[in-house]
């Protein structure tokens, strides 16, 4: 059967057959997988659709937002030397924008789609940690609107959205301002972290069986690359915005020169995130253009493998860019050219996408319907702010357009073209998936039309006005300067902007009352949500699919057709359990069925932790030490509470039925595979801030001809060689300790926690003993202040670890554990190697770097 | 549920070759800044000396450019003995096939990345031959 057959109006795809499960099943499923209705399902809730359409409205009604900020900025720029705001004003409403865009809407569209969607895309029944998905979206909101409080309270930030310091420091940015940018925003950064846990481990392990890696929706492999660069990007600005936090309100010296600090760290900690940022918000959007193109063109796509090589491969330089944006700083000539050739190469990756693209659409026959035309305005778009990116890799061109107007066009056709036209397609051609109705083409066209005519005529003059010297963040410019014309046809293109979006929003308030309904599979698309009615049900498949090919709806006859076993479970999971959300667990490379676990369902402790989170940053806003601490009790309450052991559901006999018939394990109280994965990505993150870390130590260290600084004595080692060595011994004890319970020994178990709890409990006792004794404190110097908060660092993972044990011998106590069911076990114990190796890696920084780099 | 092909014999990780090439970039890159950034920021006697013309700075960055380069050839080497290997073999059931058919991928993927950052972990160390180090 071939995509040319399809048809617009049935309710169920022609393509490949699709089951739906029996009658009885199906409102049995309903019902299991329905959360609580009224204000408890706002609260409580865990359906990742429900989250999902949350975090949408929420972004969206952010980008309303920061689009209102961006016209009054235009506005004020139309004419030369006008007086419609002040210079103040104008500061606070760029800085406004470009932090509401960046941090509170790009990212958070595509996350929110991102788990609204994937289980349709991958044939599951849900994301694996449903109350993750809940906190993310809570800290997400309370972040974004703790941000947005400033403007109420008059206490705007005004430094732009990148907050260099040392504009943004204690000196020049006194009051609570850069506080409300720095909290807010790191709150949110928390959200979008636990976001990109969910989504790896949901595409690593909760595919449809058959779906083998190079199966995958290409949107996927744009999602896993993507939430790999969010731990690593959002946890460097995390770091880098808690240094500066406590440069602000604590004393500390990192970036302040006079005391041995640098203000270039700061940028440094800044493009090691903000540059990725770009490629974070751009790599989803070319997975939703290799997923919509196709349809529109009727044929797969062409170099499929390419397109996923070239995903990972724009991934991973996307992280060698960071200095880019520090051309101007003075660096070594080599330095330059090693992240100008990266700025160069990456063209290449972005270059096989949109070549694979071109080739697809030249052998298609395109359906010019709107999605299509926005997929096309990325193309036109993306091209040229692509062009213009490597243009700026160029070193001698950089430092003649660095921080003029000519970026500032750059960056727009990157992220406007390259970014929100796909997110306008994805729109036009999932909505009628969610809501059930088509949006009107007539609208969509003029929604299209004018702004893709409006975008660049408000964008292009810019490289015009930016090559004739036109600085950024400026608030007005000279009548003579010649710039005015310029500015003038960018502020009509703003206008045009966004009487666009105003279509669009018309259009979907028109589509959800009176839209026509889309049927099942509108576009005649390929991927499993179109086999799904619309709108789909909240566990997606009664029955799960089986995939053979890249595109199941056009080229497999049966949706459900495998082997003879195969074919079993997935009819057989259709019927069994009913009583709990049960969710397929599949091989990350092959996709074969490995588990069958329940997902957690509905619960207030996820949001009870968001709040808590929101206490702490609370409290520090306003130097409230008791609310800071009640929030972190808060958050290890609601954390432990969160997990807390539940009753299976069902008999032992009945699972193991389930399994000797299916060949499939049982996990009625969670995903061994799924757990020990979050564990593995918790351990990557707590690495990556050690790493950032370390870095801002060694940076500033090469930064000071003496270390430690002149009139200090060199750290004594005695305390902390002791300490160590007790916590490296721990580490053979907790082996022996999950040993034993794998032999279902339960009192070795319990023996062997105990023993490295006493352990770790030691080692940090004795280490705080000898910080209280260093004789500097955090404000001395910016040696000082690395030494406390690398320590501090480290007293805090171990302190988790400790923890993480007493939960365990308390359930240990209990007969939580046994030899075939311990796997929390084995995830305390790897955290606990992960702390040790971390105050391993940290005490020897802080206390032999001192004694190897004397002058 | 696994195939009943015994793959291990067959494959080394197939996440070596899929990420072994930029992983090395990635390593090549972050230790040539923080050595140049260190020895041009206190002045080591390696950024002055020279040997054939090139300062010993320039020839660090050369030699160890050529060996990361190296590496990044081997594992696209390795990936492609594997794609071969897998290319022959015969799996005796649907979902063994699936295994192979995903393994060649990673394979496939492995020799195309490998011979993308093997270009660029070259093209980064040569401007050493070139430019001053440290102005």
């Amino acid at each position: 059967m071939t995509p040319q057959q399809s048809s617009s109006s049935s309710d169920m795809p022609k393509f490949a057959r699709v089951e739906a499960g029996s009658p009885a099943a199906a409102r049995a499923l309903a019902r299991v997988w329905a959360d609580p209705p009224g204000w408890r399902g706002w609260v409580a809730g865990v359906q990742n659709d429900a989250i999902g359409v949350r975090i949408l409205a929420t972004a969206f009604f952010f980008f309303v937002l920061g689009g209102f900020d961006s016209l009054v900025i235009r506005m004020q720029l139309a004419r030369a030397e006008n007086t419609f705001i002040d210079a103040e004003l104008y500061n606070k409403f760029f800085t406004m924008h470009g932090s509401v865009i960046m941090y509170l809407v790009i990212l958070p569209m595509l996350e929110g789609f991102t788990i609204l969607a994937l289980p349709f895309l991958l044939g599951s029944r849900e994301m694996p940690f449903p109350r993750l998905g809940v906190f993310s979206y809570y800290t997400f909101l309370f972040g974004g609107l703790l941000f947005y409080s400033s403007a109420l309270l008059e206490v705007v930030p005004d430094t732009g959205w990148t907050a260099y310091v040392p504009l943004s420091g204690p000196q020049y940015s006194p009051g609570l301002p850069l506080d409300y940018w720095l909290l807010g925003l790191s709150v949110a950064e928390i959200g979008a972290i636990a976001a990109g846990i969910e989504i790896i481990i949901a595409i690593l392990k909760m595919r449809a069986p058959g779906m083998t890696l190079d199966r995958m929706p290409l949107f996927a492999w744009a999602m896993l690359v993507t939430a790999f660069m969010i731990l690593f990007a959002f946890t460097t600005l995390l770091v880098g915005s808690l240094l500066l936090e406590l440069d602000r309100k604590h004393g500390t010296q990192f970036f302040n020169p006079e005391a041995g600090g640098s203000p270039l760290l700061w940028q440094h900690l800044f493009w090691i995130f903000g540059h990725p940022e770009v490629y974070i918000q751009f790599l989803p959007a070319t997975g939703i253009v290799s997923m919509i193109l196709p349809v529109f063109v009727r044929r797969p796509i062409i170099g499929y493998r390419y397109i996923a090589m070239a995903i990972v491969a724009t991934g991973f330089l996307s992280f060698g860019l960071w200095a880019h944006h520090m051309f101007s700083t003075g660096l070594p000539t080599i330095v330059l050219t090693l992240f100008a050739i990266a700025g160069m190469m990456i063209a290449i990756p972005s270059g096989v996408q949109v070549f694979a693209w071109l080739a697809t659409i030249w052998s298609g026959r395109p359906v010019w319907k709107t999605p299509f035309l926005f997929i096309i305005g990325f193309l036109i778009l993306f091209v040229f702010g692509g062009i213009t990116g490597v243009m700026t890799a160029a070193v001698p061109f950089d430092w003649q357009v660095h921080d003029s107007y000519f970026v500032v066009a750059h960056l727009h056709y990157v992220l406007i073209g390259g970014v929100v036209f796909p997110i306008f397609a994805a729109f036009y051609y999932w909505l009628p998936k969610f809501t059930g109705r088509l949006l009107s083409e007539r609208l969509g066209r003029w929604n299209f039309w004018l702004m893709f005519i409006g975008f660049n005529v408000a964008f292009f003059p810019m490289h015009i006005v930016g090559l004739m010297g036109m600085p950024r963040r400026v608030y007005t410019y000279p009548a003579d300067s010649g710039w005015e014309i310029y500015n003038l046809i960018s502020t009509i293109g703003a206008f045009m902007i966004f009487l666009g979006i105003l279509i669009f929003a018309i259009n979907v308030v028109q589509s959800v009352r009176k839209g026509e309904p889309a049927g099942a599979n509108p576009w005649g698309g390929d991927s499993l949500e179109w086999a799904l009615p619309s709108p789909a049900p909240s566990y997606g498949f009664a029955v799960a699919p089986i995939i053979r090919s890249r595109n199941p709806l056009w080229e497999q006859s049966d949706l459900h057709h495998g082997g003879p076993r195969l074919e079993a479970l997935v009819r057989a999971i259709a019927h069994w359990p009913l009583k709990w959300r049960a969710a397929l667990v599949t091989g990350t490379l092959d996709g074969q069925p490995e588990e069958l676990f329940k997902v957690s369902g509905p619960s207030f402790w996820p949001f009870l932790a968001a709040c808590a989170t929101m206490l702490i940053f609370i409290g520090e806003l306003f130097d409230l030490y008791w609310v800071i601490g009640l929030g972190a009790l808060g958050v290890v309450g609601s954390l432990i509470l969160w997990h807390w052991p539940e009753k299976p559901g069902h008999t032992p006999e009945q699972e193991k039925d389930f399994a000797r018939k299916h060949g499939i394990l049982i996990r009625a109280k969670g995903s061994h595979a799924v757990s020990r994965l979050g564990m593995w990505l918790g351990i990557l993150i707590l690495g990556a801030a050690l790493a950032t870390f370390l870095f801002s130590y060694f940076y500033i260290r090469l930064e000071n001809t003496a270390w430690p600084p002149q009139g200090t004595a060199l750290p004594e080692a005695l305390l902390t060689v002791i300490s160590t060595s007790i916590l490296v011994l721990s580490m053979p004890v907790m082996h022996w300790a999950v040993k034993g319970i794998e032999q279902g020994n339960r009192r070795r178990l319990r023996m062997g926690f105990a023993l490295t709890f006493t352990l770790g409990a030691l080692a940090l006792g004795l280490q705080v003993l000898d910080f209280t004794r260093l004789g500097f404190g955090v404000d001395f110097h910016a040696y000082g202040s690395l030494f406390y908060i690398l320590g501090g660092f480290a007293f805090t993972v171990l302190a988790g670890g400790l923890i993480m044990n007493g939960l365990i011998q308390f359930w240990a106590a209990f007969g939580e554990y046994t030899r075939e069911d311990h796997v929390g076990v084995g995830n305390a114990a790897l955290y606990w190697y992960a702390a040790v190796i971390t105050w391993l890696l940290t005490f020897m920084t802080l206390y032999g770097v001192p004694y190897l780099t004397q002058a | 549920m696994t195939g009943s092909i015994r793959l291990s014999r067959l494959t080394r990780s197939p996440w070596f070759h899929l990420l072994g090439g930029p992983i090395l970039w990635i390593a090549h890159f972050l230790i040539t800044y923080v050595w140049v950034e260190f020895a041009c920021g206190i002045r080591l006697l390696v950024v002055d000396s020279t040997v054939l013309g090139l300062t010993i700075l320039s020839w660090s960055i050369l030699i160890f450019t050529l060996v990361v380069t190296l590496a990044a050839c081997y594992v696209g080497w390795s990936a492609h003995v594997n794609w071969q290997r897998l290319k022959r073999s015969r799996p005796k059931d649907e979902m063994a096939s699936w295994e192979i058919e995903a393994r060649r991928f990673m394979a496939f993927s492995g020799i195309a990345l490998s011979a993308l950052f093997s270009l660029i972990i070259l093209l980064s160390g040569l401007p050493a031959l070139a430019l001053e180090t440290c102005t």
